[in-house]
């Protein structure tokens, strides 16, 4: 036995001790270097988009069309408070549900994920706009249809604006395991922004 | 040479005689848990003149028929209609519950009441629901859409909202 | 030669036995699947607490419903009976699988689905299913169940075959209400 490794050892004698740490280091740094440095590599800038553009994030196809502030629009659901100067701020999107199975929109991760840069960081009311209510609206997988997201907010806030920068965001699936059943969509994270006319709505218009 | 059997005579009866008696008690211990932890109503315990005393209040005697007279009332193929009339005397605190429900008994079908699908509108003076503010003696009237082929006896199952889990439990054979 | 042997073959034997047991295990979901009750148009199918029967599948380009409302797209409309066994219950669950993709009922107009059945006694009405273009090609399964979760409960299965269905301009959701035998 002592035999087959005698060479090994040998060598390996051979080799001054000084050498081996400075071998192994210079090869470790090779290594680094050839990845990238050990510096952090600078993210790339997320995509932006314009009206009638599309974005792909949370396995949704999101193209928004425009945003328009009203006094109130009848099929979002919401009504200002009595005395409170509010106004109904509404972004109109064409939405289609890439997965393989249905879900709601108003659903964690999903079109309900949507803000406005610069407005309260809360869930919009969700209404289809080809049916004009604001019942609950299931996504079938491929099936486009037309979104309204309206959020209420306070009328000093939209008085002089033009255009407004739509935060879109992607968020990852996960199939429940033990506890969990079922599937589900977290980790929502901004991917991109659209940026957007906005439009301000006569009052006695409700419908867009 | 004896047999085998002869030689184990004394193990196989106490095999014979421990077997059965393991599965009997592991067996009654697991069923055991079985029926208690299934979910009962007590039934509060009714009087000779058919009446019964919950939640404060006098319930019944409770009258229950077959309707003939099904005209003008939505009633679709197959099925008929049976109504239970209970009079509920209040006492100081008039008790609240919801409509009650029919239960066939031979089978456990239930069914609730079916004054919207018939068509006819509600009716102060007839209802089916536990008036919480009446100081006065009512009645409850309850018509029940049933198939055809369901037979009484019948179970009347009224909750009080106040005593649960406990249940008032009329019997009608219509 | 053969006794020194042996014991290494049987390792081997066992070795591919074992991993073939392994592949055949069902994995512990499988615990919890519904039970599939086979369905065809015309007949009555009897679950644990439901029972349906299907009467008619029709597809459309566009949809109508008795208050007004209508839709354009790709249909698909199935008109059936349901009661329940014991207790009122709500019609909950129903599904059409095509190729992969799972389509829920639609709940953008009133239909049987989400309403209430009784036992013992029939309610007729029409499920409609929103569908992509040009989807209404191979076969479609039809999952209908009480409720949304259909884990180790009944579910009423249908074969629909879709290329034989012939696509009309227009068809109606019927109303809801007690069937008519």
């Amino acid at each position: 036995m002592p035999r087959r490794n005698q060479w090994a050892r040998a060598a390996i004698d051979r080799v001054p001790a000084r050498w081996l740490a400075t071998g192994a280091t210079g090869v470790f740094l090779a290594v680094t270097a050839a990845f990238g440095g050990l510096a952090s590599v600078p993210e790339p800038p997320l995509p932006e988009i314009g009206p009638g553009e599309t974005f792909t994030g949370a396995e949704l196809a999101m193209t928004p069309i425009r945003v328009t502030v009203a006094e109130e629009l009848e099929y979002s659901g919401l009504i200002a408070d009595a005395g409170v100067d509010e106004r109904v701020l509404t972004l109109i999107m064409d939405v289609t549900n890439l997965s393989d199975v249905p879900r709601r929109a108003e659903s964690d991760g999903s079109a309900s994920e949507v803000r406005i840069e610069g407005f309260p960081d809360v869930a919009p009311a969700i209404a289809r706009l080809e049916d004009e209510n604001f019942a609950v609206a299931w996504l079938q997988p491929n099936v486009p249809t037309q979104i309204a997201l309206s959020w209420l907010v306070s009328a000093d806030d939209v008085a002089d604006l033009t255009e407004v920068r739509v935060v879109l965001h992607t968020a990852t699936e996960y199939v429940g395991s033990s506890v969990m059943h079922g599937r589900y969509w977290d980790d929502v994270t901004v991917a991109g922004f659209a940026d957007l006319p906005v439009e301000e709505l006569p009052p006695a218009e409700d419908q867009s | 040479m004896t047999s085998w059997w002869r030689r184990n005579t004394v193990p196989l009866i106490a095999l014979a005689v421990l077997a059965p008696v393991t599965a009997g008690v592991i067996g009654w211990n697991e069923w055991q848990e079985y029926f208690q932890g299934r979910s009962t109503s007590p039934v509060a315990p009714e009087t000779e003149d058919g009446a019964v005393e919950l939640a404060g209040a006098t319930w019944g005697p409770i009258r229950g028929q077959y309707l003939e007279n099904v005209e003008g009332l939505t009633l679709p193929d197959g099925a008929e209609v049976v109504v239970a009339v209970i009079p509920v005397a209040p006492g100081e605190d008039p008790p609240s519950c919801p409509a009650p429900t029919l239960i066939e008994q031979s089978s456990g079908r239930e069914w609730s009441e079916g004054r919207f699908d018939l068509g006819v509108s509600s009716n102060p003076d007839e209802p089916t629901t536990c008036d919480s503010t009446a100081t006065e003696p009512y009645e409850l009237l309850l018509p029940y859409i049933v198939p055809e082929d369901a037979e009484g006896p019948f179970w009347v199952n009224i909750a009080p909202a106040a005593t649960t889990p406990k249940i008032v439990q009329f019997s009608i054979d219509p | 030669m053969m006794k020194k042997a042996l014991p290494w073959v049987a390792t081997v034997v066992l070795l591919i036995g074992a991993w073939f047991v392994q592949l055949i295990t069902p994995s512990d979901d499988v615990a919890a699947e519904p039970f599939l009750v086979a369905a065809s148009i015309g007949s009555e199918a009897v679950g644990r607490e439901i029972v349906v029967t299907v009467l008619e599948v029709r597809a459309a380009s566009t949809v109508t419903s008795s208050s007004g409302w209508s839709a354009e797209g790709t249909w698909l409309l199935v008109d059936l009976n349901a009661e329940t066994v014991t207790a009122d219950r709500l019609l909950q669950g129903a599904t059409l699988t095509i190729d992969g993709l799972e389509f829920r009922a639609s709940e953008r107009m009133d239909s049987i689905f989400s309403t209430k059945l009784v036992p013992g006694i029939p309610r007729t009405g029409t499920i409609a299913f929103e569908l992509p273009d040009a989807s209404l090609t191979g076969t479609g399964i039809l999952h209908l169940s009480l409720g949304d979760d259909t884990r180790l409960d009944s579910v009423i299965e249908l074969t629909i075959p879709l290329d034989e269905l012939t696509t009309s301009a227009e068809e109606s959701v019927h109303v809801t209400e007690w069937a008519t035998s």
